[in-house]
């Protein structure tokens, strides 16, 4: 009676069944004084080299780690944003994040296909942190039995496969199991019925979507193809996407001014890099409202994704100052801050 | 059994009123400290030096719960149901200060689970800048305002039919 009173009349539709998350959203709310803000960021600008820009961040309370070298406090600030996230929520409600894993997975799962493929070991391919564990991906692949994974995973995987095998085409192969991630996430994001959750997963399948029908335009992919890589969403015709695309980059562009991305446009025309810079950014602002949302899983979310932004910025200054970029090119790479 | 309804239903009512009042009040204060109580959990998971101002706030969604004990209080006092035993109640007296009951039992209840959500927001803005905390308690203090004017309905009326000849 409690939580459906409280469901029914005080919160919006925001709720994952029966959830508040008033304590844990108290808790990021706390947290959120920890994040860079876009001063911190202009700080680390200012820094003459990578290593002082690492002290700057252990100063700010990142790390320390064994080395402190950047690879090692980027990975320590993202598994110590993951383990406040499980330390604030029951295995029930973690579920509702893999939604930010699932991509790995799938990443893991191709990259385990084509190992198989190439029949070699090749280093650095695998992503950690995903749903499922490597070990069992890689086993899948090299056994070519699928059967122990999801039903989705299982029939995108198994596809992917034999595409891969008999025609050796692995652009079709990445496409069918991104494909196959993004619908697994937007399956997950409309069980949740979180509106951020599901806004999120629009953004990743429209961006998808938007570059694949660029890319595919340019290398000459007919209809066909399209037809099998994009991902229906509901900001985006795929219909009108796959038309414009066999007409022509500028058919596309005239599209896209149509649709909720029209100020992408710009971008889209500069560099890949630019629209994603653009989607990490559009993401910022549309989780911005919840800095004053008080409840739900919706906070907890949007913290996730701004300490992922964050740690994709700093990232960029690290790299950049690490192979002496000059400070514009650092820049336009820069994500804005959610704090 | 009639005569026994007849004699005692007045006394019976005002009891009812009476635990209503305190009842329900209670019960909306026990959800909005609850919630309250969740976030001011939170912060101080985070930090523990934020314990004396969350507390306050914690306690805010509290104040409906003593307002309805103040009610029952003065229902049982009134009818003579708390002390020396209860004196002849009439039916219509006895309806008359249950009805009297009904405000800080009904917008207690409500109220304080609003004003629970508006600190549990609160607890939120002290957690992020703690120089706002006058603020931040303003939000949850104005719900107040409907759980006193509740109060001061309820102890007019019961004040009132103290003073009703049947």
């Amino acid at each position: 009676m409690d939580k459906e009173f409280l469901n029914d009349t005080l919160l919006d539709d925001e709720l994952l069944p029966d959830e508040l998350f008033t304590s844990a959203v108290a808790q990021i709310r706390a947290k959120e004084n920890t994040l860079l803000s876009d001063q911190d960021l202009e700080n680390l600008m200012q820094c003459n080299s990578a290593d002082e820009c690492i002290q700057t961040l252990l100063d700010k309370g990142w790390g320390p780690t064994a080395n402190n070298t950047p690879s090692e406090l980027l990975k320590e600030e993202k598994e110590r944003c993951w383990a406040l996230i499980r330390s604030l929520c029951d295995e029930n409600q973690m579920h509702y994040f893999d939604i930010f894993r699932y991509r790995r997975d799938y990443h893991n799962l191709k990259a385990a296909i084509k190992e198989s493929y190439v029949q070699k070991d090749v280093p650095n391919i695998y992503l950690d942190d995903g749903v499922i564990p490597l070990e069992t991906i890689k086993k899948c692949a090299a056994d070519n039995d699928f059967s122990i994974l999801s039903f989705p995973m299982m029939k995108a995987a198994q596809e992917a496969r034999d595409i891969l095998f008999h025609t050796g085409d692995s652009q079709t192969c990445d496409c069918i199991i991104d494909r196959a991630a993004l619908l697994e996430m937007a399956r997950l994001a409309k069980e949740s019925g979180n509106t951020l959750l599901q806004e999120y997963v629009e953004l990743k399948c429209a961006s998808a979507d938007i570059n694949i029908a660029i890319r595919a335009c340019r290398m000459g992919k007919d209809a066909d193809f399209l037809q099998r890589a994009l991902v229906e969403c509901d900001s985006i015709s795929v219909p009108r996407l796959i038309s414009a695309a066999c007409s022509g980059l500028d058919s596309i562009y005239e599209y896209l001014g149509t649709t909720a991305y029209f100020d992408a446009v710009p971008e889209i025309q500069k560099s890949p890099v630019a629209f994603d810079k653009w989607c990490d950014d559009r993401m910022m602002k549309l989780i911005q409202p919840q800095k004053y949302n008080a409840f739900t899983i919706s906070p907890l979310a949007a913290y996730m994704l701004a300490k992922e932004n964050e740690i994709k910025s700093v990232r960029i200054i690290l790299s950049g100052k690490t192979n002496d970029l000059p400070d514009e090119k650092i820049r336009e790479r820069l994500r804005v801050s959610y704090v | 059994m009639i005569e026994f309804l007849t004699e005692n239903m007045g006394a019976i009512f005002a009891l009812l009123g009476a635990a209503l009042a305190v009842g329900l009040a209670g019960a909306g204060s026990a959800r909005g400290v609850g919630v309250a109580g969740e976030a001011a959990a939170g912060v101080v998971a985070e930090d523990p030096t934020k314990f004396g101002k969350v507390m306050v706030l914690q306690l805010l969604p509290g104040t409906q719960g003593i307002y309805g004990l103040i009610i029952g209080f003065i229902v049982l006092s009134n009818t003579g149901l708390l002390g020396s035993g209860a004196s002849a109640l009439s039916i219509a007296k006895g309806l008359a200060y249950l009805c009297a009951c009904l405000p800080i039992g009904i917008a207690g209840y409500f109220s304080a689970i609003a004003q629970g959500k508006a600190s549990a927001a609160s607890v939120g803005v002290v957690a992020k800048k703690p120089d706002q905390f006058g603020k931040a308690m303003i939000f949850p203090i104005m719900v107040e305002t409907y759980a006193i004017l509740a109060l001061l309905v309820s102890i007019l009326a019961i004040t009132g039919v103290g003073n009703l000849a049947f």
